[in-house]
């Protein structure tokens, strides 16, 4: 098998793997749907371009995740011009997934999701990054390796920012 | 409800079917993905190109000039020397600034990848002095060969030639300083936004390791 179809294949279990993670990352950062697709395949471009150089000092989804940070900051720039003309947060094209025949409860599933969404966006980026990290299950140690800080400092910070998301969800349940 | 509680329910959110998301879509739409990124691969070398190929046809055009041209004065060969120098400098500094592009590395931890894109984007704010360094010695090569033209000592003694050359530097120094104005005042429309999002962020990570060793 040569190079290239090797890089190809390892590229699609990639995807097949990390393409949803990857969104909701994006879905974290990004509010217009329209952004958050060329966010996604600005991603999944730079994770093709850096195959080749990827050495396995890190595990592939750290690496992954990494690419995807990293990416946003660069399309920020861009989505906060956009800002000044689009102030409205337009997550309502979710795509859910398995979606139930029960109507009322993807209803309310949309709902709180997108409610989860609008908190987040009240945050700073670096606590959008942990927030999302922390909702995709992955270790203190994984999101320390990611950011370049230490466990204990994402453990206080998260602490922090889970306690201002639950009060902003107390008033949403009110 | 809790942010723990949303933990299940978020992961049913799934990425929107595109044409290259092939996972569940077959392999057609998958290959048709990869030609894309391959295409894009193919622009990064053409931009290479488009650089480097201009110093290089420059650099072959002045050598065969060179060697046709009878060169019959010293001051005449350093001129042709400096050149050649020159150019040689700016085609090994274009070779070098596209690896340090193409190596930009999104892998790495997020602190690092800030560090490294202030490095860069504030190395970059002027034109760097190297390159108006060599500038300046391929434009004295260039005066040196000229100079150096017996055809052109001749008429040296002409005041209207003085002039001409006079007028010509002149004209040629303010379109120097014009351009590099220009260059600066283009950087920071497009990257100064970037910079305080960078500044703002690594204030952020600051901020979180003094207050937890507090």
């Amino acid at each position: 098998m040569d190079r290239m179809s090797e890089k190809q294949d390892l590229f699609k279990n990639i995807l097949s793997e990390y393409k949803d993670k990857i969104f909701r990352l994006c879905c974290a950062y990004v509010t217009l749907a329209e952004d958050r697709k060329d966010l996604y395949q600005d991603i999944l471009m730079r994770i093709w371009k850096g195959l080749d150089s990827f050495r396995q000092q890190s595990s592939i989804g750290t690496w992954i995740y990494r690419i995807s940070v990293n990416s946003s900051i660069d399309f920020i720039r861009k989505e906060n011009r956009k800002r000044l003309t689009n102030v409205q947060i337009g997550i309502d094209d979710l795509q859910i997934a398995d979606q139930s025949q029960d109507t009322e409860k993807d209803i309310i599933l949309s709902e709180k999701l997108r409610f989860l969404y609008e908190c987040m966006n009240r945050l700073s980026f670096l606590d959008k990054t942990l927030v999302t990290l922390y909702l995709e299950d992955l270790s203190y140690k994984e999101i320390a390796d990611i950011l370049g800080i230490s466990e204990n400092h994402v453990g206080v910070r998260l602490h922090r920012i889970k306690k201002q998301l639950n009060t902003y969800f107390k008033d949403f349940e009110e | 409800m809790k942010i723990d509680d949303l933990k299940k329910e978020i992961k049913k959110m799934r990425a929107p079917q595109m044409d290259h998301t092939m996972a569940d879509e077959g392999f057609a739409a998958f290959e048709n993905f990869i030609q894309k990124l391959k295409r894009q691969d193919r622009q990064d070398e053409r931009y290479l190109l488009r650089r480097i190929f201009p110093m290089l046809a420059g650099l072959i055009l002045f050598t065969i000039v060179v060697a046709v041209t009878p060169i019959k004065h010293p001051v005449m060969l350093t001129g042709c020397i400096l050149i050649l120098l020159t150019l040689i400098m700016m085609l090994i500094s274009f070779f070098k600034e596209y690896s340090n592009i193409s190596k930009e590395a999104f892998g790495v931890t997020l602190l690092d990848f800030l560090r490294q894109k202030e490095r860069r984007l504030v190395s970059w704010k002027s034109t760097p002095l190297k390159y108006h360094v060599i500038f300046s010695f391929y434009i004295i090569g260039v005066f040196m060969l000229i100079l150096g033209n017996t055809a052109f000592l001749r008429e040296l003694t002409s005041i209207q030639i003085a002039v001409y050359l006079g007028i010509y530097f002149l004209v040629f120094l303010v379109s120097w300083i014009i351009g590099e104005r220009f260059y600066r005042k283009r950087h920071i429309a497009k990257h100064q936004p970037l910079l305080m999002i960078i500044e703002e962020l690594k204030d952020n990570l600051r901020e979180t390791c003094c207050r937890s060793d507090n």
